[in-house]
């Protein structure tokens, strides 16, 4: 089985972990050998592993709840995009490195969207929107360096970390390629839903967002 | 491993209908947008014509035995698919038909209104034949992505506005929903394939994750608790598209809710069972009481199609091969009986311009066949033999009886009588109550096409049910081995 399967297993075997509850068995290799999940995070393996992991997931709930929570939609705005810089820093920590990667290209990119949307529509007052910018920004900043830090640290010394459980082929091809080979094969048919959709919203939003079209006609 | 795509002619074959439909999609906004004078009656004729085409293949399947399975059992075509993609090319046959006159009223993007339904369609048919939890989602959110357009296509309308938004939050949270659940069952079974996941042993993630998927679902066919959404976006939808929302979706889960919960959970069978018990009284009891107290047409119609979806999961708490065929033979019945009062109401509110069941006062008086044509489907609906839906109901019920469900029984009965009430409240402003305006009502050809069919096919059913039932019969085969009487449920439930 692909290296790319296996670490969707972990991959989801961590969020579930994350959302509080103790993953009994996770199908770590995708090859029908259960192996106990928390095995995987045992300090015989790695304390480290432990460690980044609880982080992201403790940063990943709270986020999560502070987008709900806050009162302030920027701030709504911003604790998403730290929440997404988490979950990436989650791929990252399974080798998922391309997920990783392209969930902060997508997400980072939406939500700075999303962002522009919430301060030019909703019409935040002006002080709401800028008061105690500082510590957001500091806090922001040492998130980030945080992330930069973990993340320059894996680039070096990723089999620290975390040893592979299996070493295959796909391995040495990156799973780049490898994400891309089962996307065209193994899983061509909901990728092939996934582009009937887009079409769909795509007409849809002409529908629904086309101007000029509600006022009387002259 | 590497992968390899091997799709051979053959292959390819069993997934015709669905490439059918599509390049006729292409085929039609590319009309849409190049020819100027194309009309959109003339459109939605072309659009028809496809759906006709799709059913005419999908027979040929049905008739020569064309089965299998794709892309590693994501999309799998057996008579089960076959039945429902029938089942929602009809719904969706007949709803564009009775969608022409109103969408003469629509101020703007006529032609894409068809695409949109022709579309979710497309999405539908795709779910009729998902064989694992990936491609539930992904085609769950593609029928659904048209319906959201569809809902809120009245831009000027507010109504139809907050109908459209309400739809697609709580559809969106639906969504959620799945997508959780399915994580949680992958990661518990490591594997997405509903006959994979029946060889794993249960766990309390797995549970949990069938639970949430169970809630989204349940979104989709507006059980309660999950039916907040119905009411509102019913009334505020154009009339057609509340049409196609009432029965067509409501098809396309319960058969992935069929494939998942006997396929892939055939032995957690004591379990589920109950969960479908409960849902079943619930939705039947709330949505006939609640139905009394409608004012509006359409409202009334959302809480009897919730009381509806009741009836239909006693078809699946009773968990046996019985059940499965009671709840294809009902879905039939209810399709023509449901299609068809909703044609009566799209009918009637194009002229009058309002749902109040106030303004049905007299209708007899101003159009005798729009009456009477109402009060054969609003029988049909509360199940007055000799229609459809008596025979429907009666399928059901004996589907309990055997599995010694006897409280389901009960609660099934007394609903009988509660909607017979809102039903005849009804029946009786028409005919009895003096009209307010007697000024005749003229129905237009398509429209009256789809209460001729709507009516040809409730007294068909009901008076002779056979070559259907033997239909839904042959379309459950697969399910002749799930297991027999369940000691938990006879237990609790064994009055």
């Amino acid at each position: 089985m692909s290296y790319t399967k296996r670490q969707r297993g972990v991959a989801l075997n961590g969020l579930w972990g994350s959302a509080g509850g103790f993953a009994s068995k996770a199908d770590v290799h995708g090859d029908g050998n259960y192996l106990d999940a928390l095995e995987w995070l045992t300090p015989n393996r790695s304390i480290m592993a432990q460690l980044v992991f609880c982080y992201f997931a403790s940063v990943i709930v709270i986020t999560a709840a502070l987008v709900v929570a806050s009162r302030n939609p920027v701030y709504s705005a911003l604790s998403l995009l730290v929440m997404f810089f988490h979950v990436a820093g989650l791929y990252v920590t399974l080798h998922a490195e391309f997920l990783a990667a392209i969930h902060i290209i997508v997400y980072a990119g939406a939500i700075l969207v999303l962002y522009l949307f919430v301060v030019m529509l909703l019409n935040v007052k002006r002080e709401e929107r800028f008061h105690r910018q500082a510590t957001v920004a500091v806090l922001l900043g040492l998130v980030l360096l945080g992330e930069a830090f973990v993340l320059s640290l894996q680039k070096g010394t990723q089999h620290v970390f975390f040893t592979p459980a299996v070493q295959s082929d796909t391995m040495v091809a990156g799973n780049t390629e490898s994400i891309g080979e089962v996307l065209y094969s193994a899983y061509l048919f909901p990728f092939e839903i996934a582009s009937l959709i887009l079409l769909v919203a795509m007409i849809g939003a002409v529908i629904l967002s086309k101007k000029g079209l509600l006022e009387p006609k002259s | 491993m590497t992968f390899d795509l091997a799709l051979t002619g053959s292959d390819l074959l069993l997934l015709l209908p669905e490439i059918l439909l599509t390049l006729w999609l292409c085929l039609m906004v590319c009309l849409d947008f190049s020819m100027r004078k194309i009309t959109h009656q003339n459109l939605a004729y072309l659009g028809i014509g496809g759906v006709l085409a799709t059913l005419v293949v999908l027979i040929w399947f049905d008739l020569t035995g064309i089965t299998g399975t794709l892309f590693k059992n994501m999309f799998v075509l057996d008579r089960l698919a076959i039945f429902f993609k029938i089942f929602i090319l009809l719904a969706t046959a007949l709803v564009m038909c009775s969608s022409i006159d109103s969408v003469r009223t629509f101020r703007f993007f006529k032609g894409e209104y068809y695409f949109l339904v022709l579309m979710s369609t497309l999405g539908m048919m795709f779910m009729a034949s998902a064989g694992d939890l990936l491609s539930v989602f992904v085609t769950v959110e593609f029928s659904t992505f048209g319906f959201y357009v569809l809902v809120a296509y009245l831009r000027d309308d507010l109504r139809s506005s907050e109908a459209g938004l309400k739809f697609f939050i709580l559809g969106v949270f639906a969504a959620g929903l799945l997508a959780y659940g399915i994580s949680l069952v992958y990661g518990e079974t490591g594997t997405l394939i509903f006959s994979d996941i029946a060889g794993t042993s249960g766990s309390y993630g797995m549970t949990i994750g069938f639970l949430l998927i169970f809630a989204a679902l349940g979104f989709k066919i507006g059980a309660v608790p999950f039916h907040s959404w119905i009411p509102d976006t019913y009334q505020g939808a154009p009339t057609p598209v509340t049409a196609f929302l009432s029965i067509a979706p409501k098809g396309a889960a319960i058969a992935i809710l069929i494939r998942m919960f006997y396929v892939a959970l055939a032995s957690f069978k004591p379990m589920w069972v109950l969960l479908f018990i409960a849902g079943s009284i619930l939705s039947m009891t709330y949505g006939n009481i609640v139905a009394i107290a409608q004012k509006n047409i359409k409202r009334l119609l959302a809480y009897s199609g919730i009381a509806q979806i009741g009836n239909v999961l006693i078809g699946l708490a009773a968990g046996t091969k019985q059940g499965s065929d009671a709840i294809l033979f009902y879905l039939l019945t209810y399709l023509f009986a449901n299609l068809g009062a909703f044609a009566v109401v799209i009918g009637v509110s194009h002229i009058i311009k309002s749902d109040e069941i106030e303004d049905y006062s007299g209708l007899n008086r101003r159009s005798p066949f729009l009456a009477a044509s109402m009060l054969l489907f609003l029988l049909s609906l509360a199940g007055v033999p000799p229609l459809a839906g008596f025979i429907g109901k009666l399928y059901l019920f004996v589907a309990a009886i055997d599995q010694e469900l006897y409280t389901l029984l009960i609660f099934g009965l007394i609903n009988i009588i509660i909607s017979m009430y809102y039903y005849l409240i009804v029946v009786k402003k028409m005919y009895i109550n003096e009209p307010l305006d007697p000024s005749p009502l003229t129905v237009s050809i398509p429209l009256k096409t789809v209460v001729y069919v709507g009516i040809a096919g409730t007294l068909l059913l009901g008076i002779y049910p056979k070559p259907f039932i033997d239909w839904a019969v042959s379309a459950t085969l697969m399910f002749s081995n799930i297991a027999g009487p369940t000691a938990a449920a006879g237990s609790i439930f064994g009055g």
